[in-house]
C-alpha cells in the first residue's frame, strides 16, 4: 500500500507521534517523497486539525566567547516552534521534518527519537571495517584531544550523536582482541578446554567491540575452569554410571567394594607392579574390584602369586574373591574397563557369561587352577572403543543438563499453567 | 430504534482502544439502561465486561433491546476518522443489520456518517457471581501500567502478593528477578495518586503479563485502577469511566501444574 493511499484512507494514526523514519522504513520511499506527501496531508488537514511537528536540526555549534566546543556538529529533534531559534543558533543549520502528531492527541506518544534500523546496520558494517585498519585509531586520538576541552558537551544540549563517541569503542577493540588471545595460551593444558575456548574467543575478537570481547574472554576463562574441573567429575560419574549399568550380578558388588577399598589401597602400595594410568579414577575403580590392569605376563604372574597367597589364607574370604577377580581383569588388559561382575564362588559361570557377551575373549584354566580370561588383541579393540565413547558421550550430556536444571529450578520455582476463565464462571 | 450520543468521540476511541487488542469481535447489548458488552478473548483466559450507563450519554434512546455484533477493528477504523472533540452518535434501527456512526464537529460545520455492517456473533455470556474479594487494591492506573510493562520484560508471569504491608508485584525469569512493592499511601493531596489497600486476608496469585498489559490499554480512561483479588478466583481489573460506566477485565490466575 502506498503512503498516499494510507494517508487518504486515514490508516496512519496521527494521534500517536508518526515518525518520518517509520514511514521511510514501512513504505520504502525516499525522504523527499515522504516529506512531500506528509506536508501535503498535513496542509490539507491543518485548518481543522492542529498538528504538532518536530524537525531534525543539524548544524555546527557557533563560536561563542569562552566556548570550547564550538564547531561541533549537533543533531537535535526540536518542535516547530523552537525551530527558528535552533536554526539561528547553529552554523550551516539544516532542518528536516521528523515527526508529526495531532496536537493534544489522546494516546501516549511514540518514542521521540527512533533512528532507522537499516541505517543502523549499515553503520555497524562501516564500524567493523574501520576498526581494523590502523588509520582508524588516528581520529580517535584526535577525538580524545578534543574531548579534553569539551568534556561537558553531553550535558549541555540534547545532542543525539557525536562521531568521536562512535570511534572510541573501535579503538578499544584492539586491546580486547589481544586479551582474547592470551588466555588460551595459559590454558593449553587441557586440550578439550582449549578447543572449546578457541571458538568463542576468535568470534568475539572478530565481531564485537572491546568491552564485549573483554567480558566474553573472562566468561570463557571461567567456563574453561569449569571444563577442567568437570571432566574428572564427569569421568567418575560416567564410570559410576557405567558400573551401575552392569548386570544385576554386579550390582551387589559396589557396596562391598567400597568397604574393601582401604585394603585394596594397602595392596596397591605393596605391589610395585601396578601402574597408574593417567585416568586415576579408572585405576581406583579397578583397584576396588580387581586391582591393576596390566596385560604383561610378568605382572600377571606376580599378581597370581599374591592371589595364591591370599587364597591360602582363606579361600572363602572376600579378599580372595577379589584377588581372583583381579586376575581375570588383569588378563583382560587395561583397555578392558568392564569390571568383573560375579562373585568369586563361581568363576566358571562368570566366564561363560563373559564368553557370551564377548566372544573375542579367551578363557582357560591355568596350572594353578585359576580361570584366566584373555582378550585377543584384534577383537579386543572394538569393545573398549565403544566403552570409551559412551562415557564421554554421556558425561557432556550430564554436564550440560545439570547446570540449566539447577538454574531453572531456582528461577521457576513451581510450574504453573494458565487456567481458563470458563472454569470460574458458568454460562448463563 | 437505538440512538446514543456522546459529547466527545475521544471517550469512545479510548474504549475501543481498551478492548480491541483482546477482542476481535464483540456484541454490544443495548437496552434502556445503557450499553453492555461482555466477551472472552480468543484463548478464553480473560473476559472483558464493559458497562456504559444510559445516563452518561448526552442522548440515549433504546426502544427495544438490541444486540449489535461488531468487528472492533472496523469500528476502530471508523472512530479514527473522528476528531477528539467531535460529537459521536450511534444509530440503528430495530432488527437492522447495520449501525450508523455519525461525527459532528463542535461547530456543527462538519458532519460525517459511517455505516458499518453488523455481525451475528455466537454470544457466550457468562454469569459472574458476586465475590467478596480478599484484597482490593486501588492505585494509579499509570503506575499499574508501568509495573506491568516493566515486569513483562522479566517473565511471562507476574506474581501479585497483597499483604497488609502493601502489594508486591514480582517476576522471575532468565534475566533475573524483579520485585516492585507499593505501600499504602498515608495521605495524598491528589486522590488519583493514592494507593489504597483493603485487605481481609493476604493473597498471592500468579497472572500472565500478556493479559495484564492488554488490560492497561484502558489506562487513558481512568486515573485509577482497582485490582480485586481472591484466592482461586479471577483477578478483576476495573477502570472507571467517569460519569459513564466502567470497564472490567477478569483474568484467570495461573495455577500450579500438578502434572509435572
Amino acid at each position: 500500500m502506498s503512503l498516499k493511499k494510507a494517508l487518504d484512507d486515514c490508516l496512519i494514526d496521527f494521534d500517536r507521534r508518526v515518525l518520518v523514519t517509520d514511514l521511510l522504513e514501512e513504505y520504502k520511499l525516499p525522504y523527499k517523497e515522504v516529506h512531500e506527501l506528509l506536508e501535503a496531508y498535513v496542509g490539507s488537514q491543518e485548518p481543522a486539525t492542529k498538528f504538532d511537528k518536530r524537525f531534525l536540526v543539524r548544524g555546527k555549534r557557533k563560536y561563542e566567547e569562552g566556548g570550547t566546543n564550538a564547531g561541533d556538529e549537533l543533531y537535535s529533534v526540536v518542535r516547530e516552534s523552537q525551530l527558528p531559534d535552533w536554526l539561528a543558533k547553529l552554523q550551516d543549520a539544516e532542518s528536516q521534518l521528523y515527526s508529526v502528531e495531532v496536537a493534544g492527541g489522546s494516546k501516549s506518544p511514540a518514542m521521540i527519537f527512533k533512528p532507522m534500523q537499516h541505517l543502523e546496520v549499515k553503520l555497524a558494517n562501516v564500524e567493523q571495517r574501520a576498526g581494523n585498519p590502523a588509520p582508524a585509531s588516528a581520529p580517535t586520538t584526535n577525538g580524545v584531544h578534543k574531548t579534553n576541552g569539551v568534556a561537558p558537551q553531553t550535558s549541555k544540549k540534547p545532542v543525539v550523536k557525536s562521531e568521536p563517541a562512535k570511534t572510541s569503542p573501535i579503538k578499544a577493540e584492539k586491546p580486547a582482541a589481544s586479551k582474547d588471545k592470551s588466555p588460551p595460551d595459559v590454558k593449553n593444558t587441557s586440550p578439550k578446554g582449549q578447543s572449546s575456548k578457541a571458538k568463542p574467543g576468535s568470534t568475539g575478537a572478530a565481531k564485537k567491540g572491546s568491552i564485549n570481547s573483554f567480558f566474553t574472554a573472562a566468561a570463557a576463562g571461567s567456563k574453561q575452569g569449569d571444563v577442567k574441573a568437570t571432566p574428572s567429575k564427569a569421568s567418575t560419574s560416567s564410570m559410576d554410571n557405567f558400573l551401575k549399568k552392569q548386570p544385576p550380578g554386579a550390582k551387589k558388588s559396589p557396596p562391598k567394594e567400597s568397604k574393601k577399598a582401604t585394603p585394596a589401597a594397602v595392596k596397591k602400595e605393596k605391589t610395585p607392579v601396578k601402574k597408574q594410568s593417567p585416568a586415576n579414577t579408572s585405576v581406583q575403580l579397578f583397584e576396588e574390584e580387581s586391582g591393576d590392569s596390566s596385560d604383561e605376563e610378568e605382572k600377571l604372574d606376580k599378581i597370581r602369586r599374591k592371589v595364591i597367597g591370599s587364597d591360602n589364607e582363606s579361600d572363602k574370604e572376600k579378599p580372595s574373591s577379589n584377588s581372583k577377580r583381579r586376575r581375570i581383569v588383569d588378563s583382560e588388559d587395561e583397555d578392558e574397563e568392564q569390571p568383573p561382575k560375579k562373585t568369586a564362588e563361581e568363576p566358571a559361570v562368570i566366564d561363560v557369561e563373559e564368553m557370551d557377551t564377548e566372544p573375542a575373549n579367551e578363557t582357560y584354566m591355568d596350572e594353578e587352577g585359576f580361570v584366566i580370561t584373555q582378550r585377543k588383541p584384534t577383537k579386543a579393540a572394538p569393545p573398549p572403543a565403544k566403552k570409551k565413547i559412551s562415557p564421554k558421550a554421556t558425561a557432556p550430556a550430564n554436564k550440560k543438563k545439570s547446570p540449566p536444571s539447577t538454574g531453572k529450578g531456582g528461577g521457576d520455582g513451581t510450574k504453573t499453567k494458565q487456567a481458563g476463565i470458563m472454569s470460574f464462571f458458568s454460562k448463563k | 430504534m437505538f440512538e446514543a450520543r456522546l459529547g466527545q468521540a475521544t471517550i469512545l476511541k479510548k474504549i475501543l482502544d481498551a478492548i480491541k487488542d483482546l477482542l476481535n469481535e464483540a456484541t454490544f447489548d443495548c437496552s434502556d439502561s445503557g450499553i453492555q458488552l461482555q466477551a472472552m478473548d480468543n484463548s478464553h483466559v480473560s473476559l472483558v465486561s464493559l458497562t456504559l450507563r444510559s445516563d452518561g450519554f448526552d442522548k440515549f434512546r433504546c426502544d427495544r433491546n438490541l444486540s449489535m455484533g461488531m468487528n472492533l477493528g472496523s469500528m476502530a477504523k471508523i472512530l479514527k476518522c473522528a476528531n477528539n472533540e467531535d460529537n459521536v452518535t450511534m444509530k440503528a434501527q430495530d432488527n437492522a443489520d447495520t449501525v450508523t456512526i455519525m461525527f459532528e464537529s463542535a461547530n456543527q460545520e462538519k458532519v460525517s456518517d459511517y455505516e458499518m455492517k453488523l455481525m451475528n456473533l455466537d454470544q457466550e455470556h457468562l454469569g459472574i457471581p458476586e465475590t467478596d474479594f480478599s484484597c482490593v487494591v486501588r492505585m494509579p492506573a499509570m503506575e499499574f501500567a508501568r509495573i506491568c510493562r516493566d515486569l513483562a520484560q522479566f517473565s511471562e508471569s507476574v506474581v501479585i502478593c497483597c499483604t497488609k504491608e502493601g502489594v508486591k508485584f514480582s517476576a522471575s525469569g532468565d534475566v533475573g528477578t524483579a520485585n516492585i512493592k507499593l505501600a499504602q499511601t498515608g495521605s495524598v493531596d491528589k486522590e488519583e495518586e493514592a494507593v489504597i489497600i483493603e485487605m481481609q486476608e493476604p493473597v498471592t496469585l500468579t497472572f500472565a503479563c500478556r493479559y495484564l498489559n492488554a488490560f492497561t490499554k484502558a489506562t487513558p480512561l481512568s486515573t485509577q485502577v482497582q485490582l480485586s483479588m481472591c484466592a482461586d478466583v479471577p483477578l478483576v481489573v476495573e477502570y472507571a469511566i467517569k460519569d459513564l460506566g466502567h470497564i472490567r477485565y477478569y483474568l484467570a490466575p495461573k495455577i500450579e501444574d500438578n502434572e509435572t
